[in-house]
Order: structure tokens, then C-alpha cells, then sequence
């Protein structure tokens, strides 16, 4: 056993674990809050990637001022995406507020592609000192990626469970018309809810460049992992996605390591299949 | 307080409400009585804005409120207890209640309702770290009205409380609604239970099939052959 490669997958699947969670606790709070399967979400995380990249290359704004702007943009942005594609459709057909995600989807994917083009650009991060810490290499950037995913969750976390307007979101979740006969206004919630996610996904973005590249294909196949964890975990729960997107992280970058590269991404898929077909509400989810 | 007048009111196309008028005075302990479908859930959702009417007006101390949504209503002093009830399931019972006096600001304030819902219903304080979603379905019922008056209204919807629950509840529920407005709260009461709803309401009302068929005096409703034989059964 090569315990300095064991470290260093474990390490990867640290970085990767941490996208999943924070991605994943954006997409499972809009499903918890407004029982609305947002597929446009991959996109947003790609738009703050490559948002990021044309502010710090292009208008010339350094990491962390270019990542600030970015996501307030982005959050504001939420608060359309709800006006736009979701609140007109809701109270019909849950089939049809994920068309119209979907049809936001496509409209971001092809639209960036005209703009940006389908090469990946790289993004300068604002340190990237290597550490060898035992056999391992660690990268500041990295630690960043991890310290910054691991704050929001937290913050989230506790904007959940004890502010009033965190309360107020998780009854409207839990009950909508209960919340709306004790004077909630729900719509106003469901708003929150969107710039929340919104800001969440462009957050996940900026933190990929550190680690990786910016392309107009990265929301695609993060929308699936994202999927993957919020089923695993159970749908709408936020806590449960952290637990589930940090080990989902870490087995996959170890099951790419030690068993197959090529039927990585197929991991996923089988732990989700076999999630569901044990405990179809999810590890821990409610009936 | 509360004036319905000419009241329809359709879901898709399917009209439930006809022409229905309700006079609610400040005060007052008004029943409206209904067998199944009869449109009492209907006419209670109308009032606090959920549903949309198709004609008709509904006044809240003068002011119109047919076009409000049910958060303005809420805040303007309103308080519905659902048939559902529609707790918070995942939230405790002092949560549920803190939801329900979200729009409080001071400390104080919030102290001295949750001592007062506590008041009408000790039970709650027993529970009050348990999840509401675990409570026995009269204390459901309890958190429900408890978790209304938390916004301190002005004016209380009441829909069939004394559903699925145990005589001796029920009992209980009719005194704590008496209580309730012998301490001023002006209470809309919804019932198919119209020997409870007859025993503690002044005025009634009897709905069928979206229509007022009968109202007035408690005393002289319950007399009305109508009543007695579709409610009382004597
Ligand atoms: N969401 C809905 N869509 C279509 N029709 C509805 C809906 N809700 C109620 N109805 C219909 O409206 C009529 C009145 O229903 P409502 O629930 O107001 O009656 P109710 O008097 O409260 O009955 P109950 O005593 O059983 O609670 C019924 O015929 C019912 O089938
Ligand atoms: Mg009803």
C-alpha cells in the first residue's frame, strides 16, 4: 500500500468534495424550500467561472475583487431567474418549471459558447504556493477552495437555523400554505431562496478556477454529480448533502485512483442506483 | 368587523360560492355550519386571500381586502386556523409559535404572547421541544390555534377544530374558544359539528352546496326544521 497516493487522492477528493457540497447545498435548498428541480444550476456555476475569467482578464480586476463582484452579480441575478423561469409556471405542473430550467439551461450553455467559445481558459489564482505535507502536495489555492466552501455551508447553516428569515424559509418549505396563513410572504421567500442558490452556484464557480479551468462545458456534468448527491443525501436536505458530497468527493477520486479512470464518473451513478433501490427517500431523507 | 357580501367564488370553472354574505361583528362568536363540500373551507381561504373570488366583496374593518394577498391580510390583524392545520412538522412547538409571531419585533412583545398562548394551552408548554409533526392530533389542533394567536389577531378563522377529535377535547376546545372571546377575539367558527358550533356561537349561518340557506340567532336557527332535521337530527 502507497500511503503518500492514498494521501493524495484523499487530498483531490477533498477539492472535489467541497465543490459537491457547496454546488449541492444550492440545488438541494431551492428543491427543499420550493419543491422546484432547478436544472439551470450547472450553468450558474458556470457562468460565475467564466464571468470570473472576463473580469480578472479582460477588465483586469484581481481574484478575490473580481470573485466578490461576480457573485453579488450572480445572486442578484437569482432573483430573475425565480421571476423569469420559475414563478410564472409554479402551481402547474411540476414538469413544467423544470422545462422552463431547462430551456434557461440551454439558453446560458449556448449563449456562452457564442461568447467564450468552447477552449478553457485559465483564470490566475491569488497564490498558489505548493506545501509537501508528508507525501503529499497540497496547494494553497486549494486550501482556500476548501476553507472558503466550508465557511459558506456553515453560514448557511446557521442563516437556516437561527435567523428569522432562516426559519421563515424552512417553514415555507415545510408547509407553503401554513407559512402563507401566518402572514409569510412567501413570494418573497421563494426570492431569497433563488439569490441564495444563485450566489451559492457562481461561489462554486470561482472556487473551480482554482483548481481547474473555466469552460462553458463545466455546468453540465456538475448538474449530474449535484443530482447525484441531493438523491444520495435525500432531496431538500442541505445537511445531509455536506456529508454526502464530501464522501461522494473523496471515494470517487479514490475509486479513480485505485480501480478504473475510465468508469469514474459510472461510480456515481452506481452508488445512486443502489441508494435508491435500498432507501428510495434518500440516506437522509424523511418519508 | 368582517362583511362578506355577495361572495363567488370558482376553482377553474367549477363555481362553489353563490352570492354568499356574512356579517361578522367586532366581538362577535359567528358559526358558520355546512355538511361536506358545502364551501365553508372555501369561503375561509377567500377571506385570508389564498383563493381569488370571481365577484362579490369582503371588508375587514372598512377596508377592502378581496385583492389583498394573505400576507397584507395576515398583517392587517387576521388569524386562520386551517382544516389541515398545516404546521411545521419539522420544527419544534416553540418554533412553530415563534413562526406564527414572525412580524414581532421586541423581546417583550414575543414573551408575553408565548405566555399567554401557554395560558390557553398548557399542554403546549409540556411539549414545547418536541417536533410538531410528532404531537398527537389534538395537540396539533392546540398548536394550530396557538401557533394563530401568536400574531395576535384581531379577528380568528376557526376551520372544523373540533374535527377527529375526542369528546372530551372537544370540550375542552369549546371552552378555550369561549374563552378567547369573552377576551375580546372576534371569532369566525367553521363547524360540522353543529351541536358544539350552536351551543357556543350568538349568530349562524348554514351553508349547502355554495349557498347561505339559513342564518340568524343561534337560539332560532337551531329551531329552524332545516336544522334539526340535516344537523341535529331531532
Ligand atoms: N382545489 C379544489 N379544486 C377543485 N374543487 C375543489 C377544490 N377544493 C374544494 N373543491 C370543491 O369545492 C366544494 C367546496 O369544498 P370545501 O372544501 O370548501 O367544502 P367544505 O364545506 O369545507 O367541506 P368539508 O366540511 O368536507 O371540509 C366541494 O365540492 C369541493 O369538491
Ligand atoms: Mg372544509
Amino acid at each position: 500500500m502507497n500511503w503518500d497516493i492514498i494521501g493524495q487522492q484523499l487530498w483531490n477528493g477533498l477539492l472535489s468534495g467541497s465543490i459537491y457540497v457547496i454546488f449541492a447545498a444550492g440545488l438541494s435548498l431551492v428543491f427543499g424550500v420550493m419543491r422546484v428541480i432547478n436544472m439551470a444550476h450547472g450553468e450558474l456555476t458556470m457562468l460565475g467561472a467564466m464571468l470570473l475569467y472576463t473580469v480578472t482578464k479582460l477588465v483586469g480586476l484581481g481574484y478575490f475583487a473580481g470573485a466578490a463582484l461576480v457573485v453579488v452579480v450572480m445572486a442578484m441575478a437569482g432573483f430573475l431567474v425565480n421571476r423569469v423561469t420559475v414563478r410564472p409556471f409554479l402551481g402547474r405542473s411540476e414538469l413544467v418549471v423544470i422545462l422552463s430550467t431547462v430551456a434557461l439551461s440551454f439558453m446560458l450553455l449556448n449563449g456562452s459558447l457564442v461568447v467564450w467559445g468552447s477552449t478553457p481558459k485559465g483564470v490566475d489564482e491569488p497564490f498558489n504556493e505548493i506545501v509537501k505535507l508528508g507525501g503529499v502536495y497540497i496547494t494553497t489555492a486549494g486550501l482556500l477552495l476548501v476553507g472558503v466552501c466550508f465557511t459558506a455551508v456553515l453560514a448557511l447553516y446557521l442563516m437556516l437555523t437561527r435567523t428569522k428569515l432562516g426559519k421563515k424559509t424552512r417553514a415555507t418549505g415545510q408547509n407553503l400554505l401554513g407559512a402563507r396563513l401566518i402572514g409569510i410572504n412567501t413570494t418573497a421567500v421563494y426570492d431569497t431562496t433563488l439569490i441564495m442558490a444563485s450566489g451559492l452556484a457562481a461561489l462554486a464557480g470561482v472556487l473551480i478556477v482554482l483548481v481547474s479551468t473555466a469552460s462553458p462545458n463545466l455546468g453540465q456534468p456538475l448538474l449530474i454529480t449535484g443530482f447525484a448527491v441531493v438523491i444520495v443525501a435525500g432531496m431538500g436536505n442541505v445537511a445531509g448533502a455536506v456529508a454526502v458530497g464530501l464522501f461522494l468527493g473523496v471515494t470517487e477520486a479514490l475509486f479513480g485512483q485505485f480501480i478504473s479512470t475510465y468508469y469514474r464518473q459510472g461510480y456515481l451513478y452506481v452508488v445512486m442506483i443502489i441508494v435508491l433501490l435500498l432507501r428510495p427517500q434518500g440516506l437522509f431523507g424523511r418519508k | 368587523m368582517l362583511e362578506i357580501s355577495s361572495l363567488n367564488v370558482a376553482y377553474g370553472r367549477v363555481q362553489v360560492l353563490f352570492d354568499v354574505s356574512i356579517s361578522v361583528g367586532q366581538g362577535e362568536l359567528v358559526t358558520v355550519i355546512g355538511a361536506n363540500g358545502a364551501g365553508k373551507t372555501t369561503l375561509l381561504l377567500t377571506v385570508s386571500g389564498v383563493l381569488r373570488s370571481i365577484g362579490g366583496e369582503i371588508t375587514f374593518d372598512g377596508d377592502r381586502i378581496d385583492r389583498l394577498r394573505p400576507h397584507e391580510i395576515v398583517g392587517m390583524g387576521l388569524g386562520h386556523v386551517p382544516q389541515g392545520k398545516e404546521l411545521f412538522p419539522a420544527m419544534t412547538v416553540l418554533e412553530n409559535l415563534e413562526m406564527g409571531a414572525h412580524l414581532v419585533k421586541e423581546q417583550d412583545e414575543y414573551q408575553h404572547r408565548l405566555a399567554r398562548a401557554f395560558d390557553f394551552f398548557p399542554r403546549l408548554s409540556e411539549r414545547a421541544r418536541q417536533r410538531a409533526g410528532t404531537l398527537s392530533g389534538g395537540e396539533q389542533q392546540m398548536l394550530a390555534i396557538a401557533r394563530a394567536l401568536m400574531g395576535n389577531p384581531r379577528l380568528l378563522l376557526l376551520d372544523e377544530p373540533s374535527a377527529g377529535l375526542a369528546p372530551i377535547i372537544v370540550d375542552q376546545l369549546a371552552e378555550i374558544i369561549l374563552d378567547m372571546n369573552e377576551q375580546g377575539l372576534t371569532v369566525l367558527l367553521v363547524e360540522q359539528n353543529a351541536f358544539l358550533a350552536l351551543e357556543i356561537a350568538k349568530k349562524a349561518y348554514v351553508m349547502e352546496s355554495g349557498l347561505v340557506v339559513e342564518s340568524g340567532d343561534t337560539a332560532v336557527v337551531r329551531k329552524s326544521d332545516l336544522v334539526r332535521r340535516a344537523y341535529l337530527g331531532i
